[in-house]
Formats: structure tokens, C-alpha cells, sequence
């Protein structure tokens, strides 16, 4: 089996080392009011690195990281990158059998602590438990020989198994530096000068390139607590602080929505839509307020390294799906195919599984060779087989050979024999009631038949004029059963809305 | 319109909005004392009380907010 090999030109630590030690005096991060300059991280990230020298072997080992917004959480997680070892982070707000979960999966001997707060884990005896509060010494980093190998693991991000027991995704120092050389590659014109914004939770991937990536340049980097009222914390950097580069979910526009014309933010050059998909109507509404912006939608699943497509957008010639923007083109060490049920591909402009292949993919699972197995396929890649990882996500391929998003597999559901696509239906809500997000749930009756249920925020109609208007649009059987009015979609920590929680309350 | 009674008013609102009838509000309450009151609960409060004072805030407006008797004094201000 073909694996597709790659020299990097770039390497991502050695990139953060010299974004570091060339840029001493700048500032590094604005952490909860207050500035930390590249040589304060640098100390920090050293006495973290004596640390773990003190507490580790020779051979590469996972390190726990306890999740806080502050500069000894944000120099651990970069001293275990720079010492070799695997980081994992563990969020204090999780319910204590998923963090000890983690903990035994992972064999964590070391848990670093950024204060002494009490902790929503059962420490087992064997473990370690070091607070890097202050801890700060000489900077090492110049001299500092970087050990970790292509093949070692640089983090292991725990998602939501659909069992509910989490899946642990392990990304190789060859993924990371194969991601960052792509990514690079999409010319992002950012030096020292520039204000990046890092509102994601450490558990979730795209915290990572928000945080890595700015090192590299000497930008500073200005972040969100977790569990705050995220989004205005967020509108309120963005404007006084007037970044010129923020990542974020879709879902923070539909908060700020009621005071977009409040909001002129002329100084960002950058907006990454990201996380889920992005609703093109909601985004347009919001481009005045952001006249000197790129607009970028990443796509991609924890497995392949962050991101692995992208669409630059041309707000005069924008490509939507059910509203939806498209997730563009393949970064240039990933290939795409998009395959039918059975594994065959298919041609352009019909809808399948999107499979990706190329070296950012993850080797399997943590510890769970039989998942492992279901999600990876052979396929032919420009006729060698190679390893492809099916994303669960049905998409096609438009005629300028754009790829798009067109929901979940799982949100695909058999009704009376029909094939049918929740977001379908979610657009067509939509269309009908723009100014509150909503989402179509399918839950199996008594009798094992999928009924539909929508959730509409904002909505003070009538039910049954909401319903007249679908019957119109849509076939009988893709009508919603039921109608919820709700205040606002709940959102998981990734900034996702979480279907999960909604399933769960029918 | 009296302090206590835009109070009263509004810790109706909160009741109902976040369909907790125990909610006591005094004009120290902030987001930390009453568990419903999160981002998603938020700019939801705020536009009802908006539509029940017939008044408008500013997003910055709300940003400086910083307990509950604050937001009943920018109100107070706004109908006088």
C-alpha cells in the first residue's frame, strides 16, 4: 500500500523556536487582559521543559495538559511539542469519567496544572500532578535540539465517539508538519505586526493552528476564556484590539447578528470560517462590517490534521449549496474522491462520501484497531491504491471543481424509503425564517420509523403557517412532525451546534 | 419609572425567559449567580426586556453592563 511520502520543506518547531527567539520583545500572547512578550513565553516554556525532564524517561510519552486560559497552560502545551513527548489535553469542565477515561487510555504519568484549583479528575496514585504556576526560567530555546521524529506523536485530541466513548485521533509531527507546510502555502500575508484570535477550547483542533501558527510569524496572539459569554468577548477584541485575523465558528455571526450595523471592524484582513458549515446569507450580511477582509472557509475532520480543504471567496462569485458555502479545494498534500456506497467513484455533480488520502491523514485511531478499520478504505489514487479515511460527510464536486459540503452522513435518513438530507430541509426552513438558525432532527418512533423535528430559534409564528409553507416547498414525508420553538440552539465546545443534546430532549 | 419597579419588571422577564420562577434578582445579580444566564441565554434577555421597555441597546452598551441594577439604571435612563 502506497503512503504518500513527502519531504517538507518546512518543518513546524523548529519555525516557532526562531518565531520566538527573533521577536523577544514583541508580544506573544493578550491572555485575560494582559500581554506576555515572546521572551515571557520563552522562560515560561523553559522551566515547563526542566519540568518535564525531571519527570520523564527517554522514550516519548503522553503528558497531560489541564485546560485554562493562561500562559502556563499555553507554554506547557508548547513545551511537551518541543520536548518530544505527546500532549492531551483534558478539559476540567468534562465529567470526571471521561478525563480518567483519557487518563488510563493514554497512560498519562505526568498531568500539568497551570494553578492548584481543584480539578474534575480522580489523580490515580501513579500519577504525577505538577503545577507550573511561575515556573519560569533562563531561555533555552535557541540552543534547543528538537527531538521528537516524523513517526512521534505530537497530540492525541479526544472526540465524541458516537458510543460515547471518546476516540482518540493521534497526529504525528509528519501530519503537523505536512498540515503546516499546506497551510503556509495558502500565502497568508501575516508578519509580527499582526493581532490573531484565539477563541477555540484546547480540546478541539482548530485551537491548534490558531495558536501555532501565529508563533511562527511573531504575531501576537489575543484569546477567549473558555465557558465565557463567548461572543461578545470576542466582538469586543475584535474591535478594540482591531485584530487582523480571527478564525471563528459561523455560529458567533448569528449571536452578533442583531448589531451587525454596529459593528466596523476595518482593520481585519482575515476572516477563517471554520468548525461547521457556513451559511452564505448570514456571512453576507456580515461583510460590510469587515471591508478589508479575505474571507477563507476551512473544511476538515480531526483525522486529517486540522483543516484539508479551502475556498477563497469572491463574495462578487460565491459558491453555496443549500446556502451553505463550499469547502473548496484540497490542500496541496491531500487528494479527494468522492465514492458511493459502494466504495465506487462517482462523477462530478453527483453527491457521495468524501474520502481523503495524503500526509496529514492520521495511522489509525488510539488504541482501536477495529475502528480504525471501519473508517479507512483502499482506494485507487491515479491508479496505485492508497489509503483513503471516509469523512462520513456527503459532498460533491462542482464544475469548477469545487468541492461541497452537503451534511452529514448520519443526517442522512431513510423516510418511507426516500432518501433524505436534513439540511435539506434546514434550507428550506431557512428560506422562510432567516433571521434564527434551526435544525432538523430524526429520531426512530415506537415503531422504528424516522420522524422529523424541528428546532427554530427566534421564530414568534404561527406553527402551522411555517407548516403550510413547507408542505408547499417540500414532499410530504420531508415535513417536520414537530415544531420546537427554542430560545437558542445549544452549541457543544467546539462552537458546533449539538444535535446530540437536542436528541436527547425529545 | 422607580428603580424598584424597572427591578421587578425585569426579574419577571428573567423568570420567564429562563423558566425558573425562583429567580430572585437583586441589583448586584450578575451572570454568576443565576445558573440559565449564559451566552445563549443572553442577547435572548436582552431583547426581551428591549421589546418590554420598548428601548434599544447598543452592543456596547451591553458590553459594559456589569450587574443587573446597571442594566435597570440604562433602562431607567432610556424611558425617562
Amino acid at each position: 500500500m502506497k503512503i504518500f511520502t513527502h519531504m517538507h520543506k518546512l518543518n513546524l518547531l523548529p519555525e516557532i523556536i526562531k518565531g520566538i527567539c527573533n521577536h523577544p520583545d514583541k508580544n506573544a500572547f493578550f491572555i485575560n487582559d494582559k500581554y506576555y512578550t515572546y521572551n515571557t513565553l520563552a522562560e515560561h516554556i523553559s522551566g515547563i521543559l526542566e519540568i518535564i525532564e525531571r519527570h520523564t524517561g527517554k522514550n516519548p510519552q503522553c503528558i497531560g495538559i489541564v485546560e485554562k486560559d493562561d500562559i502556563e497552560t499555553y507554554a506547557s502545551l508548547l513545551a511537551v511539542l518541543l520536548s518530544g513527548n505527546t500532549y492531551v489535553i483534558l478539559n476540567p469542565h468534562n465529567p470526571v469519567s471521561r478525563n480518567n477515561t483519557i487518563i488510563q487510555s493514554t497512560d498519562i504519568q505526568l498531568l500539568l496544572q497551570s494553578d492548584s484549583t481543584d480539578l474534575n479528575i480522580n489523580v490515580p496514585k501513579h500519577l504525577k500532578l505538577i503545577c507550573t504556576e511561575s515556573s519560569s526560567s533562563n531561555n533555552i530555546l535557541r540552543d534547543l535540539k528538537i527531538s521528537a521524529k516524523d513517526e512521534d506523536l505530537a497530540y492525541i485530541i479526544f472526540t465524541s465517539g458516537s458510543t460515547g466513548i471518546p476516540k482518540g485521533v493521534p497526529i504525528s509531527h509528519r501530519n503537523l508538519n505536512a498540515f503546516y507546510e499546506a497551510y503556509s502555502s495558502l500565502d497568508f500575508d501575516l508578519n509580527h505586526n499582526d493581532r490573531m484570535l484565539q477563541m477555540f477550547d484546547l480540546c478541539f483542533d482548530v485551537s491548534i493552528v490558531s495558536t501555532l501558527y501565529p508563533l511562527t510569524v511573531g504575531a501576537c496572539i489575543y484569546t477567549i476564556p473558555q465557558n465565557g459569554v463567548k461572543y461578545t468577548q470576542v466582538y469586543e477584541l475584535l474591535e478594540d484590539k482591531e485584530l487582523t485575523f480571527a478564525a471563528i465558528a459561523p455560529s458567533l455571526l448569528s449571536y452578533l447578528q442583531p448589531y451587525f450595523e454596529e459593528i466596523n471592524l476595518p482593520y481585519l484582513k482575515y476572516l477563517i470560517l471554520t468548525a461547521e458549515a457556513s451559511n452564505w446569507n448570514l456571512l453576507s450580511q456580515f461583510v460590510p462590517c469587515i471591508p478589508n477582509a479575505n474571507l477563507v472557509n476551512l473544511y476538515g475532520p480531526t483525522e486529517a490534521t486540522i483543516y484539508c480543504t479551502a475556498y477563497h471567496l469572491d463574495p462578487k462569485n460565491v459558491h453555496t449549496y443549500n446556502g451553505m458555502l463550499a469547502i473548496g479545494k484540497p490542500f496541496k498534500s491531500m487528494h479527494t474522491l468522492i465514492i458511493d456506497d459502494n466504495l465506487q467513484i462517482i462523477p462530478k455533480g453527483e453527491k457521495g462520501e468524501l474520502c481523503i488520502a495524503g500526509a496529514q491523514l492520521m495511522e489509525g485511531y488510539w488504541k482501536d484497531p477495529k475502528k480504525s478499520k471501519e473508517v479507512f478504505v483502499e482506494l485507487n489514487c491515479f491508479g496505485v491504491p492508497t489509503r483513503y479515511y471516509r469523512t462520513g460527510d456527503i459532498c460533491f464536486m462542482d464544475e469548477d471543481d469545487c468541492i461541497h459540503y452537503c451534511g452529514r452522513k448520519d443526517y442522512q435518513v431513510q423516510i418511507q424509503g426516500f432518501r433524505v438530507e436534513l439540511n435539506e430541509i434546514e434550507h428550506t426552513v431557512r428560506q422562510y425564517h432567516p433571521n434564527g438558525s434551526n435544525v432538523v432532527i430524526a429520531k426512530p418512533n415506537q415503531i422504528g420509523n424516522q420522524e422529523l423535528h424541528l428546532f427554530l430559534e427566534k421564530y414568534e409564528g404561527e406553527d402551522t403557517v411555517l407548516m403550510d409553507y413547507l408542505k408547499e416547498k417540500l414532499p410530504i414525508y420531508m415535513c417536520p412532525k414537530n415544531i420546537y420553538g427554542i430560545n437558542e440552539l445549544p452549541l457543544n465546545s467546539s462552537g458546533k451546534i449539538d444535535r446530540k443534546k437536542l436528541l436527547e430532549s425529545l | 419609572m422607580e428603580l424598584n419597579q424597572i427591578l421587578e419588571e425585569v426579574n419577571s422577564i428573567f423568570c420567564k425567559v429562563l423558566n425558573n420562577t425562583a429567580i430572585v434578582l437583586t441589583e448586584i445579580s450578575t451572570a454568576q449567580d443565576v445558573d440559565e444566564w449564559d451566552s445563549l441565554n443572553n442577547i435572548r434577555l436582552i431583547t426581551e426586556v428591549e421589546q418590554h421597555f420598548n428601548v434599544k441597546f447598543k452592543l456596547r452598551e451591553i458590553l459594559k453592563l456589569k450587574n443587573v441594577g446597571e442594566l435597570c439604571l440604562s433602562v431607567q435612563k432610556k424611558i425617562a
